[in-house]
């Protein structure tokens, strides 16, 4: 299920254009006019670090251990967040 | 209407020379009067006009961005041989082609093609009819570190204000309520931000009606919106940039545009404070602002 979410995910970052800004990243997808604060995602560093992670050749697990090495919290806990992450990531960015 | 073979037009400092190999001559509508002129030495594009709309050259693949409003199509872009290729229709009978226009934009080059008419007995063509003027200015100002955006914008002799935001949310009320307490209204609609020399400036462009050509800096963005009573909200960081894309005019096809657009609001949101305003529409609102801003 994870490795679906991140391939999904991965086939859509063409289709988003990346603003960093501090620590915080912003999401606009390439659309014709993005007109609605919705249709924009906002990420907090820890997000920002696992968009800019996510590729089609990134596994689950390779994301959970680049997330522990760089913050250094417990691994089931950071698998428990990364994949609700995925899932809403994965809904946003094939629906907006 | 002013009538000639050729045209200079500046807009927003850009400049335009507008002229036909052919008999007919060019109009361009009373929006244009004051704009009419320019004494920079290059132009920012040559816009060569032509008569009759030979659909032949729109291409046949799918276009790479449609405008539309409901079911209708305003205009659309393709990719073309050397840039890209529009095809704009009446914005007041969209079954019917207005403008097909080329844009080179490493030759900073125009070629519009549009049906003549007779004006004053005379056979004329009008290249730049609205809405492909603000089309171009869209490509004109991104490619100079510039947007086009929905918003008024005053100036008060000492600082510039834009207020953005779709239709209803008050940004020609605030334009009138800061007019009537002395400041000078650049535009109530539309405006063209542009940076030079890492400031931020504000621009009025061509309307339906005639103006003068205005500039002002540019200090703070509010973001107005109808409230119990006024109240403002600092916004910063990715907040403050979507809060403001949102009110820029996008054609979101490109990534590399859209990217120079985001870079440019990032820069824009670092340099000029942008607030989220709650409005009771009196004249208190401008007290309010200088209080709090």
């Amino acid at each position: 299920m994870e490795t679906a979410l991140i391939q999904a995910i991965a086939n859509q970052k063409p289709y988003f254009v990346c603003k960093h800004t501090g620590e915080e990243l912003l999401l606009v997808p390439l659309k014709g006019d993005v007109v609605d604060f919705n249709q924009f995602l906002t990420m907090n560093e820890v997000g920002a670090f696992i968009w800019d992670a996510i590729d089609s050749n990134c596994s689950f697990d390779n994301l959970v251990n680049r997330v522990y090495e760089e913050y250094d919290v417990e691994k089931s806990v950071i698998a428990t967040d990364i994949r609700y992450f995925l899932e809403k990531l994965a809904t946003f960015v094939t629906t907006a | 209407m002013k009538r000639g073979k050729e045209h200079v037009v500046t807009v927003a400092d850009f400049q335009f020379k507008l002229s036909t190999a052919e008999q007919f001559e060019i109009v361009l509508d009373d929006g244009f009067d004051y704009f009419i002129g320019g004494n920079k030495p290059e132009f920012d594009c040559t816009i060569s006009c032509h008569a009759g709309l030979d659909t032949k050259i729109i291409p046949t693949t799918t276009p790479i961005y449609s405008a539309k409003t409901n079911d209708a199509i305003l205009w659309q872009i393709y990719s073309d041989t050397n840039g890209i290729l529009l095809t704009v229709n009446n914005p007041e009978n969209t079954a019917e082609l207005q403008q097909i226009a080329r844009y080179n934009e490493a030759e900073k080059s125009l070629v519009v093609y549009s049906e003549a008419f007779e004006h004053d007995g005379k056979e004329v063509i009008e290249s730049l009819k609205y809405p492909l003027l603000p089309l171009l200015l869209y490509y004109i100002a991104l490619a100079n570190d510039g947007l086009m955006i929905h918003a008024s914008g005053v100036f008060d002799g000492e600082k510039g204000r834009i207020f953005s935001g779709f239709s209803g949310v008050g940004k020609s009320t605030m334009a009138k309520i800061w007019h009537d307490a002395g400041s000078t209204i650049i535009n109530d609609d539309r405006m063209i931000i542009r940076k030079i020399e890492g400031d931020f400036w504000m621009y009025n462009t061509p309307m339906y009606y005639s103006d003068k050509p205005k500039k002002a800096p540019l200090h703070h963005v509010f973001l107005p919106f109808h409230n119990k009573e006024n109240t403002l909200e600092k916004l910063t960081g990715v907040k403050a940039i979507a809060s403001l894309m949102a009110f820029c005019i996008q054609h979101g096809y490109s990534a590399a545009n859209t990217q120079k657009l985001l870079d440019l609001i990032g820069e824009l949101t670092k340099k000029c404070a942008v607030n989220r305003l709650g409005v009771v529409p009196t004249p208190a609102i401008i007290d309010f602002i200088k209080a709090n801003e």
